[in-house]
C-alpha cells in the first residue's frame, strides 16, 4: 500500500485506509473501490492524497511521458536549462517538474507556438542593446548595499505611504476614508488607482471620483494590495526589458505572494494578507539593481547565463550581499515592518536561524513560483530549494498540485489589474 | 498609526469630519446587518435545510449586486455537496459549472478548509466569484458561490456580512438536523425505554417464577459454580440458598462418591445435553437424602456451554406414587390374570394383544402366551363362520359395543363352543378406533341345558297331562271299580242262589270273570297313574297267565298265532296278580305291535338257576333260583340303538299318538320292583324275545291262600258296622255278611257312622270302613269310633289309595286291608281275619 496524490488515483482502486477530510469527516472508508465521484469529492473537500491498496513504489516515471510526443524534445531542453540546480529525483522537485509539463501541454494545445515557449520559459540571451545603457561606468570598487541603495529615488518621496499602505493592507478594521487619505498623499499613486478603478474591469455604473468611495466600494484590503502593487510597479517603472519583462517580473512577484499566502492557508498559518506582501515584494531588491546599476547587472546576468549556479550565489561571490538584503534593505528604508523585511532578507537564506517560518514559506512560494513557471525575475532558471525548510514547514508533495491550479485561479483574478496598469 | 505631522487644526477637523462620517456609515452597516440577518430564526420556522438555503440566497442578493447566489448542502451520508439552490433558479447550469470548474482549480476547497470568503475568477475573463463556506464549528453543512460579472469590487461590509449569513444558514442548518435528529431520538428512546420496561417486567417475571417456584432450582455456571438457588432449594438440601451461591455444585452431593457421581451427571450431559437421574445428596445431620435431579446444559452463542439449570425434585412421594402405582398395576394385573371371566383385548384386523388365562382355558389353550402365539387371525382360525366376525366388527364399529353377541368358536381341540360376547371399541388419541376389549362366555352347556329344560318342560307337560288323565282316569276308575264290585259282587250272589247245574252257572261265572278281568284292567290303569297299591302275593305265574290267555287272544287278534308252553312244577313268586296282567299286556301289545301281518306268539315259562350272578346290560341278577318268563315275537325287531332305549319312559317307535312310550317302561319299573331282571334280546327283521326273571318265592304263607282256591266261607255272629258311601256295594256287603250271619250296621258317611255309635246302646266289633271318603278319612273315623269304642277292630277297604297311610303304594303289612272290587270269599275270609285277631286296632 501506498500513498498516491489525487491526481495519480484512477477510479477502481482499493482504499487502504479510511479517506478522511482534514476535519475528520469520512468520505469513503477503507477496502472501498474508488469511484469518479469520489475523487470530485476530495477535490472539493481539499483532499490531495490518499492511502492506495497494493501501491508499491513505482519505479519513477520520466516526466516527459505525459508529455506530447513531438515536442518531447523542446520540453527536454526546457527541463534541462530551468531545473539545472536540480536533482529530478528527489520530491518535491520531482512532482514540480512534472507540475511544470502539464502546464506546458497545456499551452501547447491552447495553441502557443514553440519559438514562443521556448523563449519565455528558456528566454533570450542578452541583447545588444545593452550596450546603450547611460548608466555610470563600472567602478572597480564593489558598492556596498547601502550605497547601492543610495542611488535609490523613491527614498526622497513619501516613503510613509509605502509604510502606511503596507499597514493599512494587513489591518482591516482601517477606514476606507483613512486609506483613501493615506494614498491620496501620492497624487500620481491616486490618480492611478482611480483610473484603475473606474476601468472597464470595475464597470461601475457611477463614476468613481475619490478615493474614498473607491475604498469604499472596493475593499480596503483589496485597495492596499492594490496600492502597494500599483506604487511599486510606479516606482520602477523604466527598466529596459532586454534585462527583465516587467509584466514578468510582476506576474512572478504576484505569483510568490498568492504561493506565499496559499502556503500559509494550507499550513493555518494566520495573518495570510501579509504574507501576500511579503511575497510580492520578495525581489525588491532585483528592481533596485535593475533599475539604478544596470551595467552590475547585465555583467552579473551574462555571469549567469553562461554558469548553473543560482543567482544571489552569484551576487554574493561578486559584491558581497544578494538582492534579497538589499530588497528588505530598502523595506526597512520605507519602513515596512520587521516581519516583512526577514521574510524578504530570507527568501534565499531561510535555512538561517533568524528566518521566520514566514520566510520560509516565501522562499517555498519562490522555487515553486519558479518551477511551475508563473512569470520570471530575469533569469529563468529555478533557484535551489532548501529541502530542510521544505520538511520543516512539513506540507505533503501532493498537496502541490492543488496549489499550482489554485494559484493558476488567483493569478487569473490579480493579473487582471495589473494589466490594466 | 498615524503620523505625528498630522496634528494640524484643518487635518484634525477634516479628521473629525471623518469619523463622524464614519460613525454613521458604521450604524449604517450595522443596521443593514441586523436588518438582512434577522439571526432569531429557529430552525422550527424552516420547513427543511432547503427553506433555509433560499432564505439565504434572497439576503446574499440583496447585500451586493450579485449576478447570482447559488447553495450548496453537504449530503451527510456520502459527504457530497449537493446544489441545493439557485437564486435566479435559471442560472443553476451555469452555477454549476462553474463549481466545478473552480473544484478542479482547488478553490472550493480553499474556501471549504478557510472560514472567510474567497475571491476567485471565473471560468471567462469577466467573471469572477466569492465562494464562502457554511460552517459552524461542528461541521462544513455547505457552501454559497456567488457571481460576479464585469464588477471588480464588493462594497466595505460585504465579506464580513456574507461571513455572518453563511454561518448563521449553517447554525440553522445545524439546529434543523438536530431538531431532526432529536425527535428521532426521543422516539427512539421512547421505544427502547418501553422495550426495556417489557424486558424488565419479563425479567421480573421470571425472576419471580425462579423464586417463587416450589422446585428447588438453581443456576450454574459453566465451571459448576453456583450462581442462583431459590429458596425451594432449602427444603431439600436442608442449607439456605446463600451458602449455596459461590459454591461448586459438588457441595450437595453427598460425601461418599461425590466424584463418581459428579462425573456421571456430567458425561451424562456431554452426552445428551442434559442429565435426568436420582442423586444422593449430602445432610450431615439428618443423612442423607435422595432427590431427583434435573439437568439442562444451556449453550451461548457460539455453542459451548454457557450455564447449567437444575431442578430438584423431592421424590419422596414419587417413591410412594411409583409404589402405589407398580402395586395398583400389580393387583390389576392380578385381577386380570386371575379372573374367572374370560378377558380378551384383541385388534379390529384380528389379532390378539392380551387375553386372561381364564381365556386361554375357554378355548382349550394351555396359557395366554400360547393362544396369543398361536392365532394370527382370530377371524380365520376361531371363528366357525369368518362372515361372523365381520358381521361382530361391523356391528361394533356402527354402535361401539356389543352386549351378548353369540357366535361359534373353535376350540383348539377342534370342538366348538357357543360364545356370547361383551365387547367394546378402544379409539385411540384421534378418535378412531384402535383396538377391542370384551369378555366372552361360554355359553354351551347353558344353552344346552336350556334346551334340555325346553324338552323336559315340554316332556312335564306331557307328563302333568297324562297324570291329570291318570287322575282323572283314577277318579274314573275309582267309579268304575264300584261298578265292577257290584257287578261281582251281584253275579256272586246269584251264584250263591242257583244250583250247579242251572244252565245260567257258566253264563254268570262268565260276567263274574269278565267283571274281574275288567277290574284287573281298571288295575293296571290305576297302577300306570301310580295310584294303586300294590299287594305282592304268592302267585303262580302259570296259573294267572293261563286265566289270560283268552283275553290276551283277544287282544293279538287273528293273524297273530299266540302259544303257551308253561313249564311244569313252576316255582311260584311273590307278586300282585294285576302286575302280572300288567307285564303280560304290554309286552303282548308290543309284540303285536312289532308284527305285522302274521306272526307268532309265544309265551313261555321255566325254572333257572343261577351258579353265579348273571350280568345284564342294565344290571346284574345275583346266582339263585328265578322264574323265568319269555315272550317272543316273529316281529320286525329292533336294532341296538333301540334295544337300549326301549325301556326309557316316553320312548316310542310308534307315530305320535300311537303309544304314550310307558308299557314297556311300567314293564321295567313292575319287575324291577319285584327284585327281578327284564332283558330284551333282538335283531332287526329276526324278532324280539323278552325274557323277565322273577325270585322263587320259598316262604310259604298260610295266610296268603291261592287266590282261586275253593272253600267255605266263615261266618260269626260278631256286630258290624259298614261304612261305605256308594250305596250298591254297601248293599252287597251288607247282604253278604247277614248271609255269613253277622250282625250288620251300615252307615253311608263319617258322620253317619259317629252319630250311630253315639246312640248305640250295643257293642261293636268290627268296622268296615273305606279308607278314602270325601268328609273324613277312614283312618281318623276309626280313630274316633275307636275312642267311642274301645277295643273296635277294623277292616280298611279301597279302590285306591292316596299316599295317606302308604309308601311306595305297598301298604304296611300290620294294617287291615281289604282291596276294592273284593269278592264275597274276600269279604269274608278277612272280616274272619281280622275278628279272629286280638291285637290288632
Amino acid at each position: 500500500m501506498g500513498i498516491l496524490a489525487l491526481e495519480d488515483i484512477q477510479p477502481g482502486m482499493i482504499l487502504a485506509s479510511d479517506l478522511r477530510t482534514s476535519q475528520g469527516r469520512l468520505l469513503l472508508p477503507r477496502q472501498a473501490a474508488i469511484e469518479a465521484k469520489h475523487l470530485r469529492m476530495a477535490r472539493i473537500w481539499g483532499i490531495s492524497e490518499a492511502d492506495i491498496e497494493g501501491v508499491i513504489d513505482q519505479p519513477d516515471k520520466n516526466v516527459l511521458d505525459s508529455a506530447d510526443p513531438a515536442l518531447r524534445d523542446l520540453f527536454q531542453e526546457i527541463l534541462a536549462w530551468r531545473f539545472a540546480n536540480h536533482d529530478g529525483k528527489v520530491q518535491p522537485m520531482r512532482r514540480l517538474m512534472d507540475l511544470f509539463v502539464h502546464r506546458l501541454n497545456a499551452l501547447a494545445a491552447a495553441g502557443m507556438e514553440q519559438d514562443l515557449l521556448r523563449e519565455r520559459f528558456i528566454g533570450p540571451f542578452l541583447s545588444i542593446s545593452l550596450e546603450q545603457e547611460t548608466s555610470a561606468p563600472l567602478s572597480g570598487r564593489v558598492l556596498s548595499c547601502e550605497e547601492m541603495l543610495l542611488r535609490e529615488p523613491s527614498l526622497a518621496c513619501h516613503p510613509d505611504i509605502f509604510h502606511e499602505i503596507v499597514e493599512a493592507s494587513g489591518n482591516p478594521k482601517i477606514s476606507a476614508a483613512h486609506l483613501a487619505e493615506i494614498i491620496g498623499k501620492d497624487p500620481s499613486l491616486a490618480s492611478r488607482l482611480l483610473r484603475l478603478v473606474n476601468s472597464a474591469f470595475y464597470s461601475f455604473e457611477n463614476k468613481v471620483d475619490t478615493l474614498a468611495r473607491a475604498a469604499a466600494i472596493v475593499g480596503t484590503v483589496q485597495i492596499a494590495n492594490l496600492a502597494v502593487g500599483v506604487s511599486v510597479i510606479s516606482h520602477f517603472k523604466g527598466i529596459p526589458s532586454g534585462l527583465v519583462d516587467m509584466r514578468a517580473f510582476w506576474e512572478h512577484s504576484i505569483a510568490v505572494g498568492v504561493i506565499s499566502r496559499l502556503l500559509g492557508v494550507h499550513r493555518r498559518i494566520p495573518i495570510r494578507e501579509r504574507l501576500f506582501i511579503a511575497g510580492l515584494l520578495h525581489d525588491l531588491g532585483r528592481l533596485v539593481i535593475y533599475k539604478n546599476h544596470l551595467q552590475q547587472a547585465r555583467a552579473l546576468m551574462t555571469l549567469a547565463l553562461s554558469s548553473s549556479e543560482p543567482m544571489h550565489e552569484l551576487e554574493r561571490a561578486s559584491w558581497g550581499f544578494t538582492h534579497a538584503e538589499l530588497g528588505s534593505l530598502l523595506l526597512r528604508k520605507w519602513r515596512i515592518p520587521q516581519v516583512i523585511q526577514n521574510s524578504v532578507a530570507c527568501h534565499h537564506a531561510s535555512f538561517r536561524s533568524e528566518a521566520t517560518d514566514e520566510a520560509k514559506l516565501v522562499h517555498l512560494a519562490d522555487v515553486i513560483a519558479h518551477a511551475l513557471g508563473f512569470g520570471h525575475s530575469g533569469l529563468r532558471r529555478v533557484p535551489p530549494l532548501c529541502l530542510k525548510t521544505w520538511d520543516h514547514i512539513g506540507l505533503p508533495v501532493s498537496v502541490l498540485s492543488t496549489v499550482a491550479a489554485q494559484t493558476d485561479n488567483q493569478l487569473r483574478d490579480l493579473m487582471r489589474v495589473f494589466a490594466v496598469s | 498609526m498615524m503620523g505625528s505631522k498630522n496634528k494640524h487644526p484643518a487635518v484634525v477637523l477634516s479628521r473629525l469630519e471623518h469619523l463622524e462620517d464614519l460613525r454613521l456609515k458604521m450604524l449604517d452597516a450595522l443596521e443593514s446587518a441586523a436588518k438582512s440577518g434577522g439571526f432569531r430564526q429557529s430552525p422550527g420556522s424552516f420547513q427543511g435545510p432547503i427553506a433555509v438555503l433560499q432564505d439565504t440566497a434572497r439576503r446574499v442578493m440583496d447585500l451586493a449586486p450579485f449576478q447570482a447566489a447559488a447553495l450548496w448542502l453537504v449530503d451527510e451520508t456520502t459527504s457530497d455537496f449537493q446544489l441545493g439552490w439557485c437564486d435566479p433558479a435559471d442560472r443553476r447550469d451555469f452555477m454549476e459549472r462553474e463549481f466545478e470548474q473552480l473544484t478542479r482549480e482547488g478553490i472550493i476547497a480553499l474556501a471549504v478548509n478557510g472560514e472567510r470568503p474567497v475571491m476567485a475568477a471565473g471560468s471567462a475573463p469577466q467573471f469572477r466569484h466569492m465562494v464562502q463556506v457554511l460552517a459552524t464549528p461542528a461541521r462544513v453543512r455547505g457552501l454559497l458561490l456567488a457571481h460576479l460579472q464585469g464588477s471588480y469590487g464588493l462594497p466595505d461590509g460585504t465579506l464580513p456580512l456574507v461571513n455572518i449569513l453563511c454561518q448563521s444558514a449553517a447554525a440553522l442548518l445545524e439546529g434543523l438536523e438536530l431538531y431532526q435528529l432529536l425527535r428521532v431520538k426521543n422516539q427512539a428512546l421512547q421505544e427502547e425505554v418501553e422495550v426495556r420496561r417489557a424486558v424488565q417486567v419479563r425479567q421480573e417475571l421470571l425472576s419471580q417464577a425462579f423464586y417463587s417456584s416450589l422446585e428447588g432450582m438453581l443456576v450454574i455456571d459453566a465451571t459448576g459454580r453456583i450462581l442462583e438457588a431459590n429458596p425451594a432449594v432449602q427444603t431439600l438440601v436442608k442449607r439456605p440458598p446463600e451458602t449455596l451461591i459461590g459454591r461448586h455444585v459438588r457441595t450437595i452431593l453427598s460425601r461418599t462418591g461425590t466424584r463418581r457421581q459428579f462425573r456421571t451427571i456430567m458425561r451424562e450431559i456431554a452426552l445428551h445435553g442434559r442429565f435426568k437421574g436420582e442423586i444422593r445428596g449430602r445432610d450431615k445431620e439428618h443423612g442423607d437424602f435422595f432427590v431427583w435431579l434435573s439437568v439442562n446444559a444451556i449453550q451461548d452463542q457460539t455453542h459451548r456451554v454457557g450455564h447449567y439449570v437444575a431442578v430438584l425434585h423431592s421424590i419422596a412421594g414419587r417413591q410412594e406414587l411409583e409404589t402405589a402405582l407398580m402395586q395398583a398395576e400389580f393387583k390389576y394385573r392380578d385381577i386380570f390374570e386371575r379372573s374367572p371371566v374370560a378377558i380378551f383385548r384383541s385388534t379390529l384386523d384380528g389379532r390378539f394383544l392380551d387375553v386372561n388365562q381364564a381365556y386361554a382355558e375357554i378355548l382349550g389353550y394351555a396359557s395366554p402366551e400360547e393362544i396369543i402365539s398361536s392365532v394370527s387371525n382370530i377371524s380365520a382360525q376361531l371363528y366357525v363362520d369368518p362372515r361372523d366376525r365381520e358381521a361382530y366388527t361391523r356391528t361394533l364399529l356402527e354402535k361401539g359395543s356389543v352386549k351378548d353377541y353369540e357366535v361359534r368358536v373353535r376350540r383348539k381341540n377342534g370342538t366348538y363352543i357357543l360364545a356370547s360376547m361383551n365387547t367394546r371399541v378402544i379409539k385411540d388419541a384421534e378418535g378412531r378406533p384402535a383396538s377391542l376389549d370384551g369378555f366372552i362366555r361360554d355359553i354351551t352347556a347353558a344353552r344346552m341345558a336350556e334346551e334340555e329344560k325346553e324338552r323336559m318342560q315340554t316332556q312335564l307337560h306331557q307328563a302333568q297331562k297324562l297324570q291329570s288323565v291318570g287322575r282323572l282316569a283314577g277318579g274314573v276308575a275309582h267309579d268304575f271299580n264300584n261298578m265292577l264290585g257290584v257287578i261281582i259282587g251281584q253275579a256272586q250272589l246269584a251264584l250263591m242262589k242257583i244250583s250247579a247245574e242251572d244252565p245260567l252257572k257258566h253264563r254268570l261265572q262268565e260276567i263274574e270273570k269278565a267283571a274281574q278281568r275288567s277290574a284287573d284292567l281298571v288295575s293296571q290303569l290305576l297302577a300306570f297313574a301310580r295310584k294303586q297299591t300294590v299287594v305282592p302275593r304268592f302267585l303262580n305265574l302259570n296259573e294267572a297267565i293261563t286265566g289270560m290267555l283268552k283275553m290276551l287272544e283277544r287282544l293279538v287278534g287273528e293273524n297273530i298265532e299266540l302259544r303257551w308252553q308253561p313249564e311244569d312244577g313252576l316255582w311260584p313268586v311273590k307278586i300282585d296278580p294285576s302286575q302280572v296282567d300288567q307285564l303280560l299286556i304290554n309286552l303282548v301289545v308290543n309284540a303285536q305291535d312289532a308284527i305285522s301281518g302274521a306272526g307268532v306268539l309265544t309265551i313261555q315259562t321255566a325254572n333257572t338257576a343261577l351258579n353265579k350272578p348273571m350280568r345284564f346290560k342294565q344290571e346284574d341278577l345275583p346266582a339263585g333260583e328265578y322264574v323265568l318268563l319269555t315272550v317272543s315275537d316273529t316281529g320286525c325287531g329292533m336294532d341296538m340303538e333301540t334295544q337300549e332305549q326301549i325301556f326309557e319312559p316316553f320312548f316310542t317307535t310308534k307315530d305320535v299318538g300311537q303309544g304314550t312310550g310307558l308299557g314297556l317302561a311300567t314293564v321295567f319299573g313292575i319287575v324291577k320292583q319285584n327284585h327281578g331282571v327284564v332283558t330284551v334280546s333282538s335283531k332287526p327283521g329276526q324278532g324280539t324275545e323278552f325274557s323277565i326273571y322273577l325270585p322263587r318265592l320259598f316262604v310259604r304263607d298260610p295266610e296268603i291262600a291261592p287266590a282261586f282256591a275253593e272253600s267255605t266261607m266263615q261266618g260269626g255272629t260278631a256286630k258290624v258296622l259298614i261304612v261305605e258311601d256308594e250305596p250298591a256295594l254297601l248293599d252287597f256287603a251288607r247282604e253278604t255278611l247277614e248271609e255269613l250271619g253277622y250282625s250288620v250296621l251300615t252307615a253311608q258317611s263319617p258322620w253317619e257312622a259317629v252319630r250311630l255309635v253315639q246312640s248305640l246302646s250295643e257293642h261293636l266289633d268290627l268296622l268296615i270302613t273305606d279308607v278314602v271318603m270325601p268328609e273324613m278319612n277312614g283312618r281318623d273315623l276309626a280313630a274316633r269310633l275307636q275312642a267311642l269304642e274301645p277295643g273296635l277292630k277294623c277292616l280298611f277297604m279301597s279302590g285306591y289309595t292316596k299316599n295317606v297311610i302308604a309308601r311306595h303304594g305297598v301298604l304296611d303289612e300290620g294294617l287291615n286291608f281289604l282291596h276294592k272290587p273284593f269278592t264275597m270269599r274276600e269279604l269274608a275270609q278277612k272280616v274272619a281275619q281280622v275278628l279272629k285277631d286280638t291285637a290288632q286296632s
